[in-house]
């Protein structure tokens, strides 16, 4: 089975617990034995961001145990630049906390594919990318927020409005209260999350760039940990 | 079968050990039941004093008995170069290869943001005093080569940019020993990538 790691926590002295991303099963958690003790089984292979082709063995217990790891893909200049590996991390961890347990979550785990080959392949990624990610990844998991049309009455958004996560997303002023948004933001938003992923690199990008991100962080329940560190790589301020 | 009470206890805290569990636990405090006189007055001592003693080096974060560390004493180590590594058992495997002579700065961690550690939680606000006075030429980041060590070094190679010092970072590749044909695709892509012209 193609897998993506989302994720990893020590178990023990020796072992680790490894967070899969799956298009059949979506999230998977399995224990790897002596990853942390030998480098020779799992070498580089349990890093987030890292496709793989996996063997699981079904237990009694709760988790599967990994049996095999083979590396597909590793992260290799996504790993060379802060943005990178910040971007890489955010998306592992936002298409895990959108995934199902054990259910299908195929395009959430397309979408996470094309993200580590676009940290890869391009030369600037961009706000506009990290933006289309988080709207298409909602969308994946059907958490789509209204943008063009009203969240409350359904109606087109025809001018500046507001935007509530509770809501679920735009809404007429009329309608109700939340940030304030423009139209253009909300088509922007629109347009980006119907443009495949790669097509978005390099667009220029104006306004709010973590509303969406606030949106999935409403949604999911928590923030994202990865959050701080894209946020610390976008901003250049770095300072601790 | 239900221990006497000091025994039950002394299990319950040598449990707490990593890797330690009640069983391991339990035979470890029968083999002090028997082992000569004082032993485990000896052991408790010295875990007494390990937790009075020890605290971190106010200049490199080290732990230590004695402040500044006996690596900060040292007046024969370069204080040009600062070589910064994760943890203090780090510190001490650069020591055991006797080839770096200069100065080391203990982070105590790495930026691991899915567990949602960041910056604030390493030394890295006294690395930066340490960097002030321009003394400092070349700061080595040694930390693992794992996601975690990779967003930690470039961060601090950000962070660093423009104080005037060098940023370099360990190389990485196959180890020394390791047969080609057994190297895992990552090492060795790794090891391509940072090939070095003879």
């Amino acid at each position: 089975m193609d897998a993506i790691v989302v994720g990893r926590n020590d178990l023990g002295e020796s072992d680790r617990i490894v967070r899969l991303l799956t298009a059949t099963d979506g999230r998977v958690s399995a224990v790897a034995r002596g990853a942390r003790r030998s480098k020779k089984r799992f070498a580089g292979a349990l890093d987030p961001g890292t496709r793989l082709t996996v063997t699981l063995r079904k237990g009694r217990g709760e988790l599967a145990t990994l049996t095999q790891a083979t590396v597909r893909k590793a992260p290799n200049r996504a790993r060379t630049d802060f943005y990178r590996i910040a971007a890489m991390l955010y998306g592992c961890e936002l298409a895990a906390s959108l995934a199902p347990e054990g259910g299908e979550a195929e395009r959430l785990y397309g979408l996470l594919d094309v993200w580590l080959d676009v940290l890869e392949d391009v030369q600037t990624v961009g706000t506009a990318s990290q933006v289309a990610l988080e709207a298409k990844a909602l969308t994946f998991a059907g958490l789509c927020p209204a943008l063009v049309h009203c969240a409350r009455c359904g109606e087109p958004m025809v001018a500046d409005g507001h935007f509530d996560d509770d809501a679920g997303g735009a809404l007429h002023p009329w309608c109700g209260v939340g940030k304030r948004v423009s139209l253009i933001w909300l088509q922007s938003v629109e347009t980006l999350r119907r443009t495949p992923l790669r097509d978005t690199v390099g667009q220029p990008w104006t306004g709010s760039a973590w509303l969406i991100a606030d949106f999935a962080r409403y949604h999911i329940g928590h923030p994202l940990k990865a959050r701080r560190l894209l946020m610390d790589a976008t901003s250049g301020d770095l300072t601790p | 079968m239900r221990q006497p009470d000091p025994i039950r206890k002394a299990v319950q805290q040598l449990s707490r050990f990593p890797g330690i569990g009640e069983k391991s636990a339990t035979r470890l405090v029968y083999w002090l039941l028997r082992a000569p006189e004082g032993t485990a007055q000896e052991m408790g001592a010295a875990l007494e004093e390990l937790a009075a003693s020890v605290k971190e080096c106010s200049n490199c974060c080290n732990l230590t008995a004695s402040d500044p560390c006996r690596f900060c004493a040292d007046t024969k180590r370069f204080d040009d170069t600062i070589c910064v590594v994760e943890s203090p058992q780090d510190l001490l495997a650069f020591e055991r290869a006797a080839e770096y002579r200069g100065r080391f700065h203990v982070l105590h961690g790495s930026l691991s943001p899915l567990d949602g550690i960041g910056p604030d939680a390493l030394r890295i606000r006294r690395l930066l005093e340490r960097l002030r006075d321009g003394t400092v030429k070349e700061v080595i980041v040694a930390t693992d080569p794992d996601v975690e060590g990779d967003a930690t070094a470039l961060y601090l190679a950000r962070l660093l940019d423009g104080l005037g010092v060098v940023v370099s970072r360990l190389a990485h590749g196959i180890s020394v020993g390791t047969e080609i044909e057994y190297a895992d695709a990552v090492s060795l892509s790794r090891a391509l990538e940072n090939r070095r012209s003879l």
